[in-house]
């Protein structure tokens, strides 16, 4: 008897390691398409924000020789010859890449390093300080030396510093921004604002629907889902244009009030391309994500509490404050969570409604990824963006539990 | 058994010699190329002038398709490595951007064909419209445009007009995304000469000139994006006036007869170009389409269809026929042309090389006053 | 009627005035059909009074409609003299045992039982100590800090009905309290229920379809049956006296035996069983001669071998189960009719057989012709 443990126990070994075999085996393809569409490019989005290869690659002996200059005057022939050597021996495209990144760093830097290699090309002059002074007498100045420092670090926290409203001046020291180059920070405050606002107003908007439908015969409640679910079966671009179409100044509403006498027609609503086209919009389009987890979770209270509320002497409200809102807290939590965090990275409905006062920090992101194509900045905004996303998300849990946090 | 075997074989073998007399009689495919642009009334125009007349006289076919500008997917193509679009209408700026990316095969404008009056291309073509990386096709400008029904009496005529809120009262539209051309055209409308606007904006001074002036009405700016909005804001009443790319208004008012005017006082000029993405595989037929649909003749005729001037001096010559019509209004179209001698009195050429060097630098300032 | 009937262990509670009072009170959902028909039954100070009955039989809509969560379509009902039919649920100061206990999970059990108190704004001294007083009542001192979903089905039970006490009020009104728990529990239960209501004094009006539920704690019984109150009795009159066939066959065992009364003297009257004999019985109330009726007798009422006095029929013998402390026995008359009977196991069994013929006795104060129901 003694010896059919050590057998038995690798018997369930065996059975067992099989079933999780079986069960990997069902979630693999999952797995695989999570990693590949949702972890990669996330990593890829984390490691871009604080890679910069292209001038360091394009350029490497520049970048040894700039590794002993200690930075406070210009640099010595050394340098010049390395930079000149690099100029005249790197391909020619990864020489245009280099010169577009290093053109972030120093505005006028693409020309300046393009142009300078054309020369260096063209004239059969020994390259020297004095030569590249002659071609442009920018090669003259430490600061251009600086900011090819900084272009040349293959890793850089640049990308953060510019996020953060930051720049290297010309000892290479993190210093603000002037003023009117001050972006990210306010647009991110704007940022938590607006969705925090638009998080307010489903809440205050989706609670009594949710509230009703809920109460309401299963019959009758589905069809009022249809209602809810509506904007979610149109498409985004469809209900952003309507609601330009209804709350532009020579609108609808506007018309509306000005036929009711509330306004003159001098005085009419702003109600588009501003902030408050961007609440409207937005609350609009995000208000289904509020609504049905608050319709979920008031489902699932008994409706008996609150009928033990009164019977116990709450008047209705009382009962309502002490009961059933409470319970309702884990739906209140997920639709806020949901709501806010899809609101913080909404950009389509900010572009379009928003103007200037209505556009938020994807928008930014967006700009950086498709216009200007400084896809490092993008990542370091990307990735601020994100950390405020978890960030927030872990505040919640903390303060209303993770069994609190249930979507059904 | 053997039978049924042999059945089979034969059927089989019969199914064989189908598909080989199939394949030999088949024509080959025709070679093809994808030209991709910007939608709407601009494409059709092309569409009219180069593609069609093209494939009617070569064994090619041509996909069209459109997009919104920019150079972000052209770089996507060229860095994956999988190219799918051959030529591409660019922006000139975005094209110098292209370029500097690497992003643009070279062209031998040597090649070019020359002017109907045997100039060479190099020489025919207007000044900054010709490099290695592109070929300019159309010159558009960037206008002011207003609701005349706002200004029965005293109409605006000139580009201070635009900022003097006091005399012509109502919002304005303004380019979101991009500051060039609204810079310059700050520049001119604060008093700097047309001539001067390109050196005196590289200044840092003249920069902090530029946004000073646009401070004073920016609290009256009703900002758009894509190129039919401020057709649509004018029209809605949302803004009074309002930059716009000229043949859009032309539209607006010859199409839809809308009642709207042009101020060409102050226009800037721009260039829609050409380029060959890096790496396609079919360059030679790219090259030759280019050639092809740069010509005197095929320049001219996109102008029959839109109130873009076309890009060299023989095809303006035949614009400037009495006889050149819209090719289905019928009105003559050198009245809306840019670089009609009438409009182009006080243009203002934008410096697109500096442009590209400090855009990044420029934007990133832009963007911060417009946030704040 | 009300006054004599409610007699037990407490003769108090009869003479005193009606705590409550559904007077003519009538109940429907959809316009057509009546869940409540006109029903009209007092409540006295302090008792203990169950309505039972099958399910969809009105008890828990009167019930609901006394609580206040449902309104009377028509009728009224008074509470100590008062209508209080438009009093909002809220403001009727009852206590109510649900079903399902209904305790707030988000609440400690000493929060529940603080709740009343709190909206009734009781000095946070007082509501400490009354709520340490309900949880030592129901034997869960200690147990105050613990969740609800931490307790046994039992423990949750006993915070609802602390609950229902703690704001001490009159009358407790009680849902199916104890249809969750298990056999022996319930039995525990019902003794402690029982002992609350001794020692409080309160007036609880119980809802069931339980009958040994209702016959071990009330007072008084109102049988239900399709919206009507067919009998309100003391349990042991319930059983004994039934006044309708519904009410002899939802309470206790008991053989029916249906016939025709042909002669009728007084209370008593002679019931033909066609095919078998005549029988001597108990009328119900109303009851004319050529009536057809059912003759109830309960099972323990019926003997073996012929008596004096009493009626006597016989039977052949289909089985016989021995359980004990009795002999259950199940034989079939000549015209068909099943009877069953009890025999005690006090001087021993007699040995029978399967077919043997049998003859069974019923004394004639054992055996109430009542009115046949249609079916």
């Amino acid at each position: 008897m003694s010896t059919s443990g050590p057998t038995l126990a690798r018997q369930l070994g065996r059975a067992e390691a099989k079933a999780r075999l079986k069960s990997f085996g069902l979630v693999a393809p999952l797995l695989v398409f999570i990693l590949a569409s949702f972890a990669l490019p996330i990593a890829t989005l984390l490691v871009r924000s604080v890679h910069n290869p292209e001038v360091a690659a394009a350029l490497p002996a520049t970048a040894a020789a700039l590794q002993i200059w200690d930075g406070a005057r210009l640099p010595d022939e050394a340098a010049f010859g390395a930079l000149a050597q690099d100029l005249l021996t790197a391909p020619e495209d990864a020489l245009s890449r280099a010169a577009s990144r290093f053109n972030s760093d120093l505005p006028g830097g693409r020309a300046l390093l393009l142009l300078t290699a054309r020369a260096l090309k063209a004239s059969k002059d020994a390259p020297s300080r004095a030569r590249f002074v002659q071609i442009d007498p920018r090669w003259g100045e430490q600061q251009v030396w600086v900011q090819l420092g900084v272009a040349l670090e293959v890793w850089t926290a640049k990308n953060f510093v510019t996020a953060m409203d930051y720049r290297y001046d010309e000892n290479r020291a993190v210093v603000a921004q002037p003023r009117e180059k001050q972006l990210y920070v306010t647009l991110f405050l704007r940022t938590l604002w607006v969705a925090g606002a638009v998080t307010l107003l489903c809440l205050v908007l989706g609670y009594p629907l949710a509230y009703v439908l809920a109460q309401a015969p299963q019959r009758l409640s589905n069809i009022l889902m249809i209602f809810v679910l509506l904007p979610f079966w149109t498409s985004l671009i469809v209900r952003t244009t309507s609601w330009i179409v209804l709350l532009q100044d020579h609108g609808p509403i506007n018309d509306m009030l000005l036929a009711l006498g509330l306004i003159d027609d001098k005085s009419r609503l702003a109600l588009i391309y501003n902030a408050t086209g961007t609440l409207i919009a937005m609350t609009h389009i995000l208000l289904p994500f509020m609504v049905l987890p608050l319709y979920s979770v008031m489902r699932g209270i008994p409706p008996t509490l609150t009928r033990a509320a009164l019977s116990l002497g709450a008047p209705p409200f009382l009962a309502f404050l002490r009961v059933f809102l409470p319970l309702s807290v884990p739906g209140i939590a997920a639709g806020s969570l949901l709501v806010f965090i899809l609101a913080l990275g909404y950009y389509i409905t900010p572009a379009l409604v928003g103007g200037l006062s209505g556009e938020l920090y994807s928008n930014q992101i967006a700009f950086h990824m498709q216009s200007s194509l400084n896809w490092g900045l993008a990542s370091a905004l990307s990735v601020i963006l994100l950390s405020a996303v978890i960030g927030f998300y872990f505040v919640y849990m903390r303060i209303i539990g993770a069994e609190g946090l249930r979507l059904t | 058994m053997n039978r049924t075997v042999l059945i089979a074989a034969g059927a089989i073998l019969a199914v064989i010699a189908a598909g080989v007399v199939y394949l030999l009689t088949a024509t080959q495919p025709k070679p093809s190329i994808t030209v991709v642009s910007w939608g709407g009334a601009y494409l059709t125009s092309q569409i009219e002038a180069y593609h069609k007349p093209y494939m009617a006289t070569h064994e090619a076919i041509i996909t069209s398709e459109s997009y919104s500008g920019g150079i972000a997917l052209v770089k996507a193509q060229v860095e994956s490595g999988a190219v799918t679009w051959d030529v591409v209408d660019f922006e000139v700026a975005d094209a110098i951007r292209a370029c500097d990316e690497g992003l643009l095969e070279t062209i031998d404008l040597e090649s070019l064909p020359p002017g109907a009056d045997g100039k060479p291309a190099t020489e025919d073509f207007l000044k900054g419209s010709l490099d290695p990386c592109y070929v300019a096709t159309i010159v558009f400008s960037h206008i002011i445009a207003y609701d005349k029904s706002k200004f029965p009496t005293d109409p605006p005529t000139t580009a201070a007009a635009f900022f003097d809120l006091a005399t012509y009262p109502g919002k304005r539209g303004l380019r979101r995304q991009n500051p060039k051309s609204t810079l310059e055209l700050a520049l001119y409308a604060d008093g700097v000469p047309a001539n001067l606007v390109p050196e005196v904006l590289k200044t840092p001074e003249g920069l902090d000139r530029a946004f000073a002036k646009l401070d004073t009405i920016k609290q009256d700016v009703v900002w758009w994006q894509e190129g039919a909005q401020p057709v649509q804001l004018l029209a809605s009443g949302q803004v009074v006036m309002t930059t716009a790319y000229n043949g859009r208004i032309f539209d607006a008012v010859v199409g839809e007869g809308k009642p709207f005017a042009t101020i060409w006082d102050g226009q800037r000029f721009d260039l829609d170009v050409w380029g060959i993405v890096k790496g396609t595989k079919n360059k030679a037929l790219a090259l030759d389409f280019l050639k092809f649909s740069t010509d005197t003749q095929r320049l001219a005729d996109q102008a029959r269809y839109i109130a873009y001037a076309p890009a060299r001096a023989s095809s303006i010559k035949i614009i400037e026929e009495p006889g050149f019509t819209h090719a289905i209004k019928g009105v003559r179209m050198l009245e809306y042309m840019p670089t009609a001698p009438q409009n182009a009195f006080n243009s203002i050429t934008t410096d697109h090389r500096w442009w590209a060097d400090h855009q990044e630098e420029v934007e990133a300032r832009w963007n911060a006053w417009l946030a704040q | 009627m009300t006054m004599t009937m409610a007699v037990t262990k407490r003769a108090d509670a009869t003479t005193r005035a009606a705590a409550v009072r559904f007077d003519n009170v009538s109940k429907t959902y959809d316009g057509h059909h009546l869940v409540i028909d006109g029903l009209s039954l007092d409540i006295g100070q302090g008792e203990f009074l169950t309505f039972l009955g099958p399910s969809g039989s009105g008890k828990t809509t009167s019930l609901m409609m006394l609580a206040g969560f449902e309104t009377p379509t028509s009728g009224e009902i008074y509470l100590d003299g008062a209508p209080f039919t438009n009093v909002p649920p809220h403001k009727r100061g009852l206590g109510f045992v649900f079903q399902n206990y209904a305790l707030f999970p988000h609440m400690s059990v000493a929060e529940n039982l603080a709740f009343p108190l709190e909206v009734r704004q009781v000095p946070r001294a007082s509501i400490k100590e009354k709520v340490e007083r309900a949880l030592t009542m129901v034997s869960l001192a200690g147990f105050g800090e613990r969740r609800p979903q931490q307790l046994s089905g039992g423990q949750q039970q006993r915070v609802a009905v602390a609950r229902a006490l703690v704001f001490e009020p009159s009358l407790i009104l009680m849902d199916e309290p104890l249809g969750a728990l298990d056999k022996n529990l319930r039995e525990q239960l019902q003794y402690e229920i029982r002992h609350l209501h001794r020692n409080l004094g309160v007036t609880i009006v119980y809802v069931t379809h339980d009958q040994s539920e209702a016959m071990t704690l009330s007072d008084r019984i109102a049988v239900f049956n399709k919206g009507f109150v067919e009998q309100i009795d003391a349990p042991r009159r319930l059983y004994d006296e039934p006044m309708t066939a519904f009410v002899a066959g939802f309470i206790g065992e008991n053989n029916r035996l249906d016939g025709e009364l042909t002669t009728l003297a007084g209370e008593r009257g002679l019931v033909t069983l066609s095919g078998d004999c005549t029988v001597d019985a108990v009328c119900a109330a109303g009851l004319a001669p050529g009536a057809r009726v059912v003759v109830s007798v309960r099972p323990e009422r019926m003997s073996l071998g012929a008596r004096e006095g009493a009626n006597t029929i016989a039977a052949r013998l289909e089985e016989q189960v021995y359980l004990g402390d009795h002999l259950r026995i199940a034989a079939r008359t000549p015209g068909g009719r099943l009877v069953i009977a009890k025999i005690p196991n006090h001087d021993g069994l007699p040995a029978l057989s399967l077919n043997d013929t049998v003859n069974l006795s019923f004394r004639p104060e054992d055996a109430r012709a009542l009115l046949l129901a249609e079916a």
